[in-house]
């Protein structure tokens, strides 16, 4: 088996397989590697995906990936009194079946020209001068060891690839929310995405409704990691209090963290790239990051395979991924961090006026990012929120 | 030695190794609860827990005592020792 590579990728997860595949596509060689045997499973995802992000990322999904096709979010306050349901053609998605899609994912990565391994683990970093030259995994009993000029972690949330290879991705428990979810059958819904903001349901973070098909969806909640109990205490209590579940049978159990701080400091360093989950690359507010790891992977993958060629791989001809990454992707992230810092001082009091003074076009806009509009509509008739609200002008 | 042995190559000895350290490891995790997410993996500031196909792997020697993985983890299947 070859050994000696242009670009090793840790990790076939979205993010991964985008990277490996676009390595492979610029003429780089390329090994792709995953721990499971099965790729996409276990699953630690909601599982959904804007349908502009198909546009946006080329991709094309298989029939089979598809569970169900969403049509917009309803999103509720604290006391139900208020459901606001936003339906555009930007909020068109689907609900993926992320055991499919990744696999497709991967496969397209091999047809691009990668290797692929599965059912090995990368249990050390090689390094040369300090530099990531290769992993060492072990692959059916056997020792395997791999040189590349290039190391892409994109090993999720986990993330321990970098912290093998000398850089610092331990996950805080401030800027994390830790998930569970149950895949439910006997579950009524819409075409729609249904979130349900609580501090008593799920501090911090929203409690998630999202179909999967007919009467199957994936229940969920996610907490900050500095909040009290276990994001599944949350979950049993939200669903036994809730009479829509008492049908409901669970088909299957997913979790993980979900990083909704700041991404990393550094995505690169000399001969190693972050990408994805593992590089925190998540959106701060609704915790999804299958899109943005896809995104910044493409964006890695190019600049590996370019940079693997000249033979100029340091960390400085690395950062143009980096540079690349933060000028168009960061800024978005960033203000949407600070909207979830404002949000997780508010109490279900002040998610209960907001949500009573704010009409859907309103909404729509918070999340889009247009703030300025929406607070000085909500500081006229709650003016005590001033001074947590002003973080956003 | 049996640590140093598991915690790198030697994977077959992994069951052996957690069997022996009983008693000593600072955590505890519950095999029936833990769905392998590796949340508790994520937040380990001194990588003594690894994420394997089918459980997560402890290193006492490593461990730090912090306590971040049994308020990380989803399932609430860490509990410290004491």
């Amino acid at each position: 088996m070859k050994t000696d590579y242009d670009v090793i990728v840790v990790g076939a997860g979205p993010g991964g397989s985008f990277a490996a595949k676009n390595a492979a596509k610029g003429g780089a060689s390329v090994l792709l590697i995953d721990r499971r045997k099965e790729l996409g499973a276990p699953v630690r995802c909601g599982e959904g995906l804007g349908s502009h992000w198909l546009k946006e990322l080329g991709l094309k999904l298989s029939p089979k990936a598809i569970s169900a096709e969403i049509s917009g979010s309803v999103l509720y306050s604290p006391d139900m009194k208020r459901a606001v349901k936003i339906q555009n053609p930007e909020t068109k998605g689907y609900v993926i079946d992320r055991k499919v899609f990744d696999k497709d994912l991967a496969i397209d990565a091999g047809r691009a020209g990668a290797d692929v391994i599965v059912k090995t683990e990368v249990y050390d970093v090689i390094k040369k001068d300090g530099k990531p030259c290769g992993v060492k995994a072990c692959s059916m009993g056997e020792r395997l060891e791999a040189t590349c000029k290039v190391l892409i972690a994109a090993d999720g949330g986990e993330s321990t690839v970098a912290r093998m290879a000398g850089m610092n991705s331990t996950a805080t428990l401030y800027d994390t929310d830790f998930g569970i979810e149950y895949e439910m059958v006997n579950v009524e819904c819409e075409d729609l995405i249904e979130i349900y903001f609580s501090r008593n349901a799920a501090p911090r973070g929203y409690v998630w409704v999202f179909p999967k098909g007919k009467d199957v969806a994936n229940v969920g909640v996610g907490i900050g990691g500095l909040e009290k109990g276990n994001a599944v205490e949350y979950l049993d209590k939200f669903i036994k209090n809730n009479e829509r579940f008492k049908d409901a049978q669970t088909v299957a159990i997913k979790g993980g963290l979900i990083p909704v701080g700041e991404p990393l400091k550094e995505l690169v360093a000399d001969g190693l790239m972050v990408v994805g989950t593992a590089a925190h690359q998540v959106d701060p507010i609704h915790g999804g990051g299958m899109a943005l790891a896809m995104e910044a992977g493409g964006m890695a993958g190019e600049v590996a395979a370019k940079c693997a060629l000249e033979g100029k791989t340091d960390r400085k001809h690395l950062f143009e991924y980096e540079s690349r990454w933060r000028k168009r992707v960061e800024p978005k992230l960033m203000r949407r961090l600070r909207l979830r810092k404002v949000l997780e001082k508010l109490d279900d009091g002040d998610f209960n006026a907001i949500f009573k003074y704010l009409n859907d076009n309103d909404i729509d806009r918070l999340i889009k990012g247009d703030y300025k509009p929406v607070v000085e509509k909500v500081l006229l008739k709650r003016p005590q929120l001033l001074k947590v609200l002003s973080a956003l002008i | 030695m049996w640590s140093t042995m598991s915690g790198n190559v030697n994977f077959l000895l992994i069951h052996a190794y957690n069997s022996r350290t009983e008693g000593v490891s600072l955590i505890e995790i519950d095999r029936s609860r833990c769905i392998y997410c590796g949340a508790c993996v994520g937040v380990c500031p001194k990588l003594a827990l690894i994420l394997k196909e089918t459980f997560v792997e402890y290193t006492q020697e490593k461990c730090i005592n912090c306590g971040n993985c049994a308020k990380a983890c989803p399932m609430k299947a860490i509990t410290m020792r004491k």
